[in-house]
């Protein structure tokens, strides 16, 4: 029996990753560059991934490499999809179970190596964070400042108030 | 700054976040969403500046706009799922985290396709002129009036209905739910056509088996492929019911059987019917012709009588599950 085939990925600060092809190719990124390029033994080069970022994306198409691939032409404005859409497995809540700083990272990896179902887990990850939190809790978490004029904030709070239960 | 006026109505179509430095085109959950970007106008007092400065160090704000406006839109929906009442508190509320947060919020056009009669109308203005030329999800669900006699439709039902109905070629999906003295006021706001409504649910809460057939937005509405009509009746040979997936009809009486048939007839392609306590004033003869309909998957038929529904399903050909109750 022969081996599965490999590719090997380098991250933005060096280090190479030799991954099966088919764990690889969860990245539609990669999946691209390997169609367009051929098989080569050269690495690919992930100049936007650093080497812990990609260690954990890796760890996620690993366990995911066997997943029937997301439908591209899913209507995402369809309720059923969305449903689907805002579901967390289990294995996937333990994996994203970490820093602010990593997540937004896993998020930004996600989104430039084309692997829908780990930018979903990130986004809906950051959704539920956000969940029954107010204004002054949601800069609290995510260290932001109120950098509104007092004008914009007369604005607002206009806003808030044509809002409110009637 | 630049645009100092953050709620600026009358800003041309700009449709999405306002970060720093030109334009750029993202897409939230497929929909093209352009950005505008603007910059803080020379001038601006140091401490703004600074404040400014810090909300670019966050790491949530490192993310492009495109994934930002996905956190919300799926923050919207975990949090208060579908058309329920709250929804644009929430989301101005959300608004109100900081520049950034209000920018992406504000000219982000499909996060503001709601409108809902428990909106205000200043709400519902702001979310028809922010939404932009996005279709519109419509949910008329005016409360019952307290004095039953009251025939008077209120005024902030009425100034919804005003509204929205210069905006009738953006309407996608439709739901109405009114009581029945106030029908003649909500289909007079329907009589121009709607070239782009999907689906259309009108239903008389107080479920009066009503035989006045209205004619429904001039006969044009092309795109409707679900309807459901609950107490209200149309007229049964208009176009508005040609080409249907989904018919839904309840506490209706039809003036024959053949006319319904004749109504089936145009909308070959019909995957589920429900016919639910309906009545008929003629069954069909031998003579009238059968329907094909050889898509549906589900067919449900509460006629009243059972000779009725017999003399109905006798009429119809299909392979779908047939329930009659």
């Amino acid at each position: 029996m022969s081996a599965a085939p490999q590719v090997t990925l380098e991250s933005s600060d060096g280090e190479k990753f030799k991954v099966d092809k088919e764990v690889a190719e969860r990245s539609v990124l990669i999946k691209n560059m390997i169609e367009d390029v051929g098989e080569s033994d050269n690495p690919i080069p992930l100049p936007n991934v650093n080497a812990s970022v990609l260690k954990k994306v890796l760890e996620y198409c690993e366990h995911h490499r066997g997943d029937p691939l997301p439908a591209a032409d899913a209507d995402p404005s369809n309720d059923d999809n969305r449903k689907r859409a805002t579901e967390i497995s289990d294995w996937d809540q333990k994996f994203i179970q970490v820093d602010q700083e990593m997540l937004f990272e896993i998020i930004l990896a996600a989104n430039y190596m084309d692997i829908k179902p780990l930018l979903d887990v990130g986004c809906k990850t950051v959704a539920n964070m956000i969940k029954g939190k107010t204004p002054e809790e949601i800069r609290k978490l995510f260290n932001i400042v109120n950098d509104f004029t007092p004008e914009e904030e007369a604005q607002i709070k206009k806003e808030n108030e044509w809002a409110e239960d009637r | 700054m630049k645009q100092t006026d953050i709620a600026d109505r009358d800003s041309p179509v700009c449709d999405a976040v306002i970060t720093v430095g030109g334009e750029v085109d993202v897409h939230e959950f497929g929909i093209p969403v352009s950005i505008q970007v603007q910059l803080p106008e020379a001038g601006a007092s140091s401490e703004l500046e600074l404040c400014i400065k810090q909300n670019a160090e966050p790491p949530i704000h490192s993310l492009p706009p495109e994934v930002f406006l996905r956190i919300i839109c799926l923050h919207m929906f975990l949090d208060l799922g579908d058309l329920r009442t709250g929804y644009y508190r929430r989301l101005i509320s959300l608004s109100g985290v900081c520049r950034y947060w209000y920018n992406v919020i504000r000219h982000s056009p499909p996060l503001w396709t709601r409108i809902h009669t428990s909106d205000s109308s200043e709400v519902v203005e702001m979310a028809l002129q922010r939404s932009s030329t996005h279709p519109l999800d419509i949910v008329l669900h005016p409360q019952p009036p307290t004095d039953e006699l009251l025939l008077a439709v209120p005024a902030n039902f009425r100034s919804i209905l005003d509204a929205i109905h210069p905006h009738r070629n953006r309407w996608r999906s439709m739901d109405i739910l009114v009581p029945s003295q106030w029908m003649e006021a909500v289909v007079a706001g329907l009589e121009d056509p709607a070239p782009n409504l999907e689906r259309l649910s009108f239903i008389d809460r107080d479920m009066i088996s009503c035989t006045r057939e209205f004619d429904l937005f001039g006969e044009k509405a092309p795109q409707m492929n679900n309807l459901t009509l609950n107490g209200v009746s149309v007229r049964w040979d208009s176009e508005v019911l040609h080409n249907l997936a989904i018919l839904d009809l309840s506490w209706i009486r039809f003036p024959s059987t053949d006319a319904i048939l004749q109504t089936l007839s145009h909308s070959p392609h019909l995957e589920k019917l429900k016919i639910h306590r309906c009545s008929t004033m003629s069954i069909a003869t031998p003579s009238s012709p059968s329907i094909q309909l050889l898509k549906l998957s589900r067919l449900e038929v509460d006629l009243s009588s059972e000779v009725a529904a017999e003399n109905f399903l006798d009429h119809i050909e299909c392979d779908g599950e047939i329930i009659l109750n």
